[in-house]
């Protein structure tokens, strides 16, 4: 029997592709040679201007390789604040640092998943997982980073 | 008045769009908002759609400098984001992405890249961003078997060992 496309890619790569209702929130299982980091949304702007600003805000590049993507993934506090999920790869100290200091000066607030179930804000506040909403970002054709 | 029901019309509206029978335009206050016009019967229709992209967008420090890119499309893969592309082929011999050529007539005199090199240059710099960025690399759809078997040398070649090649079969419209 022929294999579809998408059978071809599972075959190929040796895993089943994950719709995203069951994708796992990012973050929340470690994996090796990435982070993943969460950002506060600002209200009247799109993710991917936001995306632009915060890993531009810090000049020079304080990272030397590697990249860093959107994803589709969301978390929205109890008290109604949503956070962007982004990832980067490569020089993890150095996006750390770029992603910090550009949420510093734009006064964004950044989140890490801890221990698989607990949300730490860089303010001081921290929730635990299964009180926050797990979501997904809806992006237009026209949403241009 | 009862409102009319919609599905059926939109999704043979997705159909001919998924078949190439249609173009849209985007709106200019709302991009992404697509306008299609026809005239069906001699009459003017315009028929309005909200699309959403899987397109994706990333950022790769290159050469001391960030810079913006798009994936066509994403997936996750055993936990794993991995880019998704496509690259088509009409005639593998004419291709600019055959490595065997390099046409006399697009050749730069001043020793710069030809025509058909730059374009090779760009499908490897893109595979390469893909490699760094998406920790499941990237697949790309090819119709194109002798472009699955030469690019995955090069690819190899480069150390993009997570770049992969699913063969599917090109429909004429």
């Amino acid at each position: 029997m022929t294999e579809t496309p998408r059978q071809q890619i599972e075959h190929i790569l040796g895993g089943k592709i994950s719709p995203f209702d069951e994708q796992e929130l990012p973050g929340v299982v470690p994996l090796e040679g990435s982070e993943v980091v969460f950002f506060s949304e600002t209200a009247g702007s799109g993710l991917y201007e936001q995306f632009d600003r915060l890993t531009e805000a810090q000049k020079p590049p304080l990272m030397k390789f590697g990249g860093v993507s959107t994803t589709k993934h969301t978390l929205t506090l109890p008290d109604g604040q949503i956070f962007h999920a982004i990832k980067y790869r490569g020089d993890l100290e150095g996006w750390r640092r770029q992603i910090r200091e550009g949420a510093r000066a734009l006064d964004v607030v950044l989140g890490r998943i801890e221990q698989g179930s607990k949300f730490v804000l860089s303010d001081g506040r921290e929730f635990a997982l299964a009180d926050c909403v797990h979501g997904r970002l809806h992006t237009g054709l026209g949403a241009r980073p | 008045m009862p409102l009319p029901d919609l599905s059926s019309a939109l999704r043979s509206f997705q159909q001919a769009l998924d078949d190439g029978q249609i173009a849209l335009s985007p709106g200019s206050l709302d991009a992404q908002l697509f306008v299609h016009l026809d005239r069906p019967n001699g009459e003017l229709r315009l028929t309005y759609v909200r699309l959403e992209t899987e397109e994706q967008a990333f950022k790769v420090y290159e050469n001391g400098k960030l810079r913006a890119y798009r994936a066509d499309a994403t997936t996750v893969v055993a936990g794993r984001d991995v880019a998704v592309d496509a690259k088509y082929v009409d005639d593998w011999a004419s291709s600019p992405r055959n490595p065997a050529n390099d046409r006399p007539f697009l050749r730069n005199v001043d020793g710069t890249m030809s025509m058909d090199q730059q374009e090779r240059a760009n499908m490897l710099d893109q595979a390469r961003r893909y490699s760094e960025t998406f920790d499941g690399g990237a697949v790309y759809h090819t119709n194109s078997v002798d472009l699955a078997s030469a690019w995955s040398r090069i690819f190899h070649d480069a150390g993009l060992n997570n770049i992969r090649f699913v063969i599917t079969p090109a429909v004429k419209k």
